[in-house]
């Protein structure tokens, strides 16, 4: 199993950033999990070297609706950022309704490579890892 | 029914007033004119009359003058004289014979001269009152001859002889107007007559005999002294109103041949007419108007009792031939007066309607949300004044509107945000207990877990509680009006409630529909509902039968759905519609209970209204009215 490097999770509610934490250790897919309680946040670590190493993590969950900077406005900079800085695959999560104006808006954002729903589960993450990094994970 | 237009108004009281006010001015003038052409004619009549009545009366003066002068010649005295004397004048010696010759030329000398004379003699008594010198003619035209001798007649029993006799010098009779005889038969053709005699008496005063003149009155009494323009009837009577003269021949002289008639069978002012030398009436006689005008003229002495009446007629009709021809002529002026008024009737309403109808106009084509009211020019006062109230008027309403529409921008806003957050802890408390339940179940004891699960359900239902609330404000906001064919969504709906309709055995019986202009999802979401009721409230063990109706009334359609479920009782089909109402236990049937608010809303969006009545055998029927909407009417929501 080739566990990812890391990933990051953008969301300022400590509940869902538990319980993302919880799943992702039960699943032992990933060497580290490093949150981020807004999208400033979220930029400060991916441009902050940490033994001489950007973070680039494999993985970025990011939430919508966050103080200080907001999902939108991260994804903006994010964009912007020099390929050194960037992570991997970028998952957006939206809340359950699936409001129709988010999607809309999701689909033409090019960095986003899919949106999730909130709460992950143990199912859909599976299934999440084995879409975006196929063959990587044996999850019986 | 619509009140007639301003034109049509204005028309026809200008057409009125101008007919009114005609007729009743030409009604007055033309009656006046009437009057004064009958009193015209009056006064043409009696010069007429007046005018035949003299020329008569000169006739016969010249006739008396003639008699008496006649009755003066020498040769009337010389042949007493001579008679008296054994046929010879004392005087001079002159013989009968020769006064007699004498006396012949002068009367044929005046019969010779005057052409209207029928027999001018000499009569005298003795020996019956033989004719002693006689010159006559038979007709008028004529020649004049001189009676032999041996042809002179006896006429002392003539009533004339008689008369005459009786007279004194200088008196002469003038007989009745009669038509000459011949024979004792009247003289065909008919010779009216009029004879006039004088006494002749000798030196001492002894009477003699007569001279009697016999006229021919017809030229005077017939011809017309003057020439009219207008035709007048004119008839003459004697003082027994028999005629004399008479439009009708045959009725003059009549009475001769033993007719009875008399004028005051034809006159109706009779006695009026003839009661005064002269007079003029207007008679209204059988239906027939006329003027008639009467002038009698004494025959002889004023108290011989003998009178002759020129009466002149003129209808009315004749007369007023003018005015009626005046009548015809006002009439075609009245009726270009009335077409002239009828178009400055139109041509003035229409400049005043045609500023309303743009006005009328301008508010149609007025949206709310465009700019202002567009006032045409040239409005009389009073429509200026409904344009300046109709602009205030919408300036108002557009404020309101746009408050109304910011206030529930912000309701929406304030829906959406408010549930969206109220989301968010909803789900982290079920995934929580997710948690606990799945990792720490075995912790628990039984009533442990049966907590967990209560909550967890609890959230289920707030979640879904919270989810309706969204969709519900949600409503509509991305609809644009398109044409839907309901058949072909009644297929969809049918298709998404197919496992429903296998499950419960469900009947759906849809007639034909029609394809209008609404917002496709709601509209779809509405019958879904509907029909999704219908199946999942029907009664146990009962098939659900479920019937569609669809029927148009005006630009309005009215839907129906019915079912023989379990029915509504009446005291909840208000309450029904209001969101989170459930008539239910919610352990039998599931669901929200927003879905028939949801309905309501959908119908309201599209104008409409939607209630409950009985269905059958006890079952529902949900009745909604909706009208098409106006694609152009809305804007894209972002």
């Amino acid at each position: 199993m080739d566990k990812l490097n890391r990933v990051l999770l953008v969301d300022d509610y400590d509940a869902d950033n538990f319980l993302h934490e919880m799943l992702f250790e039960e699943l032992d897919c990933t060497h580290e999990v490093a949150t981020a309680l807004n999208g400033q946040e979220a930029l400060d670590y991916l441009t902050s070297a940490v033994d001489g190493a950007y973070p680039k993590p494999e993985l970025i969950c990011l939430d919508i609706n966050m103080p200080v900077m907001n999902g939108w406005e991260f994804l903006r900079a994010y964009e912007k950022l020099d390929e050194k800085f960037r992570g991997g695959v970028v998952l957006m999560m939206v809340t359950t309704s699936l409001n129709p104006d988010d999607k809309s808006a999701a689909d033409g954002c090019p960095v986003i490579n899919d949106y999730i729903s909130k709460p992950l589960t143990h199912e859909r993450l599976i299934e999440l890892l084995d879409q975006h990094f196929p063959g990587r994970f044996d999850f019986g | 029914m619509k009140k007639p237009g301003i034109s049509t108004r204005l028309a026809v009281l200008v057409t009125a007033i101008v007919v009114v006010t005609a007729s009743i001015l030409s009604t007055l003038i033309i009656s006046r004119l009437n009057t004064l052409l009958i009193d015209a004619a009056a006064g043409e009549l009696e010069r007429e009359s007046q005018m035949r009545a003299n020329r008569f009366t000169s006739k016969v003066d010249e006739l008396v003058r003639d008699t008496l002068l006649v009755a003066s010649v020498p040769p009337v005295q010389g042949y007493i004289r001579a008679w008296q004397h054994a046929g010879v004048d004392p005087q001079d010696g002159t013989s009968a014979q020769v006064w007699r010759q004498r006396m012949q030329v002068i009367l044929s000398g005046v019969i010779r001269n005057k052409p209207e004379y029928l027999q001018v003699r000499f009569i005298g008594m003795a020996d019956g009152g033989r004719e002693l010198v006689r010159v006559d003619r038979r007709r008028l035209g004529d020649d004049w001859r001189a009676v032999e001798p041996d042809n002179l007649q006896k006429k002392a029993d003539r009533p004339y002889v008689q008369q005459a006799l009786k007279l004194k010098a200088g008196q002469v009779y003038l007989s009745e107007i009669t038509l000459n005889r011949e024979f004792g038969r009247i003289q065909q053709p008919p010779l009216p007559m009029l004879r006039a005699a004088t006494p002749v008496r000798d030196s001492n005063g002894a009477l003699f005999g007569v001279i009697v003149i016999n006229l021919a009155v017809a030229p005077r009494l017939e011809e017309s002294g003057q020439n009219t323009s207008l035709e007048h009837r004119y008839y003459v009577v004697n003082q027994r109103g028999q005629y004399l003269v008479h439009p009708d021949p045959e009725q003059a002289f009549a009475f001769e041949y033993g007719s009875a008639r008399t004028a005051d069978q034809d006159f109706q002012a009779y006695s009026t007419l003839m009661s005064d030398e002269q007079a003029v009436v207007s008679e209204t006689f059988s239906a027939k108007r006329r003027v008639v005008s009467a002038r009698r003229v004494p025959i002889g002495a004023q108290d011989s009792g003998r009178w002759i009446s020129m009466i002149v007629v003129d209808e009315f009709d004749d007369i007023t031939g003018v005015a009626r021809t005046l009548v015809s002529q006002v009439a075609i002026i009245i009726a270009v007066l009335v077409i002239v008024a009828v178009l400055i009737g139109l041509w003035l309403s229409r400049a005043i309607t045609r500023p309303i109808e743009q006005l009328a106009d301008a508010v149609r084509d007025l949206q709310l949300e465009n700019a202002e009211l567009r006032i045409p020019e040239g409005l009389p006062a009073e429509a200026g004044e409904l344009a300046a109230a109709l602009d205030t008027a919408i300036s108002a309403l557009r404020w309101r509107t746009e408050q109304l529409e910011a206030n529930n921008r912000e309701l929406e806003q304030f829906a959406y945000i408010a549930s969206h957050d109220l989301q968010e802890p909803v789900r982290t408390i079920s995934s929580y207990t997710a948690l606990l339940s799945e990792r720490y179940g075995d912790h628990l004891d039984e009533r442990g877990r049966k907590s967990l699960v209560f909550v967890s359900n609890a959230c289920g239902r707030m979640h879904a509680l919270i989810h309706g609330l969204l969709e519900y404000s949600r409503l509509g906001k991305q609809a644009k009006p398109a044409l839907v064919n309901f058949n072909q969504m009644m297929e969809g709906v049918q298709a998404d409630l197919e496992s429903a309709i296998v499950a419960r055995q469900a009947s759906l019986d849809v007639p034909d529909l029609p394809t209008l202009c609404v917002m496709e999802v709601e509209m779809r979401m509405l019958f879904q509902n509907l029909i999704g009721n219908a199946i999942k409230f029907a009664r146990p063990g009962v098939s659900p039968q479920i019937w569609i109706e669809a029927q148009p009334d005006g630009p309005i359609w009215q839907f129906s759905v019915s079912d023989n479920g379990l029915g509504i009782a009446p005291e909840y089909r208000d309450k029904v519609f209001m969101i989170f109402q459930r008539l239910q236990n919610r352990k039998d049937y599931d669901g929200t209970g927003i879905g028939l608010a949801h309905c309501r809303k959908v119908v309201e969006m599209h104008g409409g209204k939607i209630w409950i009545e009985d269905g059958r055998d006890g079952g529902t029927k949900f009745v909604f009215r909706i009208a098409e909407l106006d694609p152009l009417g809305y804007e894209d929501e972002e």
